[in-house]
């Protein structure tokens, strides 16, 4: 008998546990925020790409030249969100990502909509778009496990 | 036969410095870039609000700036939700091991 009262405080300690955190199934209730290494190169290689185009707008230059490199930017920034809303526990930086497309939206509308953009507002706009993929890379090493 | 409730009292009083390090840490890592954050909004508020009054930015540009800072706002509070569910995640992990270790230990030791 003794084995079966054993495996009797053990089942007891098991269902104690999973009945702390509510009424998920096993498998979410064990699930956890991953970091990953090919997110956060996709997130630094965006970034750089973000950057290099909002330098061009610096010097006056026309939305038409670099509208075509927009487009593709974009559709990048796309296809990463729905990469990154494949992964689990993940809402934060889902949702930080499509702020940061929407910023990048209402950039390169403004930018389209002027035809060109004052020097003092896009070494500004660079700088604060900077900010956030740096927000965003941060929220993904956090994601790294602690010793 | 172990005895449930010396075993449920070990796991007690091994998760209470757990979670009071964890978050004590969290709290002050949390007030920390809070502050940090408030004092660069700050700044910049100024310099828009004065290459505004220069016309070194029009009106259109100064609206994006802003709302930039307001983004990066948000963004600073999800990466402090993110952070929050890794300690969380963290924190569960440790409870799952400590009572393992803990009710193998004991009961391993009646057999």
């Amino acid at each position: 008998m003794k084995p079966l009262k054993n495996a009797c405080v053990v089942l007891a300690f098991a269902s104690l546990l999973i009945g702390q955190f509510g009424c998920g199934t096993t498998a979410s209730v064990l699930s956890s925020t991953q970091f990953s290494a090919s997110a956060l190169k996709t997130d630094k290689e965006i970034k750089a790409e973000a950057l290099a185009l909002i330098d061009r707008a610096k010097n006056r230059a026309p939305y038409t030249d670099a509208a075509a490199d927009v487009d593709q930017l974009m559709t990048k920034v796309d296809q990463t969100i729905s990469t990154e809303q494949g992964r689990t526990k993940n809402a934060p930086t889902v949702a930080q990502w499509q702020k940061i497309k929407t910023q990048l939206t209402n950039l390169f509308a403004l930018w389209k909509k002027q035809g060109s953009c004052s020097p003092a507002f896009a070494d500004d706009a660079k700088s604060q778009v900077g900010g956030l993929f740096d927000i965003l890379i941060k929220t993904e090493n956090d994601k790294r496990k602690q010793s | 036969m172990a005895d449930f409730n010396q075993i449920f009292n070990d796991i007690k009083s091994q998760l209470g410095p757990l979670a009071e390090q964890d978050l004590k840490e969290f709290a002050g890592q949390g007030k920390q870039d809070a502050e940090a954050f408030l004092e660069q909004s700050r700044a910049n508020l100024a310099k828009w609000v004065q290459q505004l009054a220069a016309k070194e930015i029009n009106q259109d540009e100064f609206t994006f700036l802003v709302e930039s800072q307001k983004a990066a706002a948000e963004m600073t509070a999800l990466q402090a939700a993110n952070a929050a569910q890794v300690r969380i995640d963290q924190f569960r992990d440790s409870v799952f091991s400590v009572v393992v270790k803990t009710a193998v230990t004991a009961v391993a030791g009646t057999v």
